[in-house]
This record gives structure tokens, sequence and C-alpha cells, in this order.
């Protein structure tokens, strides 16, 4: 089993639409997947069409003192998800003073995962935070790749902000028609280590997608996205083969 | 005009050129893409965000 990091290098980049596209991609390929949200913003659950009002999901679980793996649902017998679960404000206040923004107990969930032997791939979907406060589960991890866009908010952060150790990153919402967007990709490909030799092109049926509430690959499988996020499937293949998972 | 900071390229980007200096024993070639190196410096003039960023890291390599 590998399990999967994904975290944007700020938020807003399009990191939950990729976990979700990359889950249905992966589950396209024969893999067995399960995603997970770790962001309290609990938005992955309506890329698989959950009911707004369905509050459930591991943290709000912990809450009630109920097993978080009963929150986990099944979208495809092969692809599974396990929402974050809709808190209070107070009672996200609470966790995060008592656990921090991603709590310690996660490494225990993920090695119960993992010697379940179920899955074949656990995507977590987690949210920014400076590298550091996720810095705890990183001996759990992988694969990491860091999600940015093409723009001066994410150049400034590559000279600024300290990256995950050992991971990847991936170009998103690239725009064919904006001359400073791919005037920094092209600096990105000669400047940049471990930059994946391709990149997620800006499609508007992305965020189609997520207004019908499924991923991309459902609903518009010929979409240049859902081909790319296919492409990253395969790369993630090859990543997982080499490390012999 | 000041001059223009040199973007240092990361290593590998010509490993085309490279496997093929090893495949048929070539002499080692200092190889410069002319084009892309013309592209990067004509977006320094562009941005000068990315001048004064490539200009910091070039500081922070020689450190």
């Amino acid at each position: 089993m590998t399990i999967l990091a994904l975290q944007g290098i700020h938020g807003g980049v399009g990191t939950t639409s990729i976990a979700a596209g990359l889950a249905w991609a992966l589950t396209s390929l024969g893999e067995k997947v399960l995603v997970v949200d770790l962001c309290p913003d609990n938005m992955l659950r309506l890329h698989f069409n959950t009911p707004f009002e369905n509050p459930n999901g591991w943290a709000y679980a912990n809450q009630s003192n109920s097993p978080w793996q009963d929150s986990a649902m099944s979208y495809l017998p092969e692809l599974t998800f396990l929402p974050f679960g809709q808190l209070s404000f107070l009672q996200l206040r609470q966790q995060i003073e008592e656990h921090s923004v991603l709590p310690p107990f996660w490494i225990d969930y993920l090695l119960h995962i993992k010697e379940k032997h179920h899955y074949q791939w656990v995507i977590l979907d987690l949210p920014f935070t400076y590298a550091q406060t996720t810095e705890h589960i990183a001996p759990v991890i992988d694969l990491n790749i860091q999600i940015m866009t093409p723009n001066a908010n994410c150049h400034i952060r590559l000279h600024q902000q300290e990256l995950i150790k050992n991971c990847f990153l991936l170009v998103n919402q690239l725009s064919i028609t904006s001359s400073l967007q791919q005037d920094l990709y092209l600096l990105w490909q000669h400047t940049v280590d471990n930059l994946l030799p391709f990149a997620i092109h800006y499609d508007e049926a992305v965020s189609e997608a997520f207004a019908v509430k499924c991923p991309i690959g459902e609903y518009s499988p010929a979409s240049l996205v859902s081909s790319e996020l296919i492409t990253l499937a395969n790369w993630c293949l090859i990543q997982a083969g080499g490390l012999s998972l | 005009m000041n001059k223009l900071p040199v973007i240092v390229a990361k290593n590998g980007i010509a490993d085309d050129l490279q496997s093929v200096t090893k495949m048929f024993s070539l002499p080692a070639l200092h190889y410069i893409d002319l084009h892309v190196q013309t592209q990067l410096d004509q977006m320094l003039v562009r941005w000068p965000l990315l001048i004064e960023l490539t200009a910091y890291n070039n500081k922070r390599g020689n450190q």
C-alpha cells in the first residue's frame, strides 16, 4: 500500500479537486483507493455526491467518541472516501488546541489501515499549513506531492517558505493563454528541483465537475484534465513500483 | 538598465545531450540552449519580481 500526501503550497490551488480526480484515475487503472479529507473545510465529500447536510466524517466521529472508520463511504466498490466531517467553530478550535492542525493519532490510523491490506492507495488531502506542522506524520508517508499554480504568489513562496522534505511539485491550473503563466512554467522547468515533467492545465470542466458533485474523470472522461490525471496516476504507479510497496 | 541576473538551470536539463555524449564517447560539450536562454532573459525583463528573486537565489547560492 502506498500512502500519498497531497498538499497545496498555499490554499486554493486545487488540491482537493486533484485528490478526488486522482482517486478516480487510479481506480480506473484497476487500483483500490481510499481518499481521506484532512482539511477542516470538509470539501472532499462534495466531490463524491455526499448530501451537503450530512455531517459525518472522522473528526465529527471523534467529537462523539464514535469509531472513525464508520465514517468512510464507498463511492465505487474500488473507491472509498473518508470525509473530515462538519464541526462547529468551537469544536474545530478545541480540536486544533488539543491536537494541532493534523492530529498525531493519524499516524496510528494510517498504520491501522496499512495492516488491513485493503487498499493499494491511501490519498491524503492535507490542508495548507507550513511544512513544520505536518512533519510528525512524515515517517508514514511514502510519496509527497505539493501542488502549486503558476502565479507570483507561488513563485514567492518557493523562495521564502520551507517546502516539505522529499516532495515532488506539481503545477495545476496552467493556462495556455497567459504569458505570465507560460513564463513562470518555463522558468520552473529549468530551475525547480523535483518538478513533475507534466502539468495539469486550467480546464473549466474541473469547476463544472465540482458543481455536479463528482470527480472530473466521471463528469468528463474526454477532458484534457482527465487525461492529465491518468498520466499523474500512471506516474504514481511507477513511483510506487520503485518504492516496492 | 542594470545587468540581468543569470538564471542558473538545475542539473540534468540537457540530459538528452549528455546521453548522446556518453553513448558515442564524445568529449564533454559545453551546451547552452540559446533559444531557452533568450526566453528566460526576456521574461526577466518583463517581470521585475523574477529579476529580484533570481538575484536573491544567486546571492544565496554563493553564500
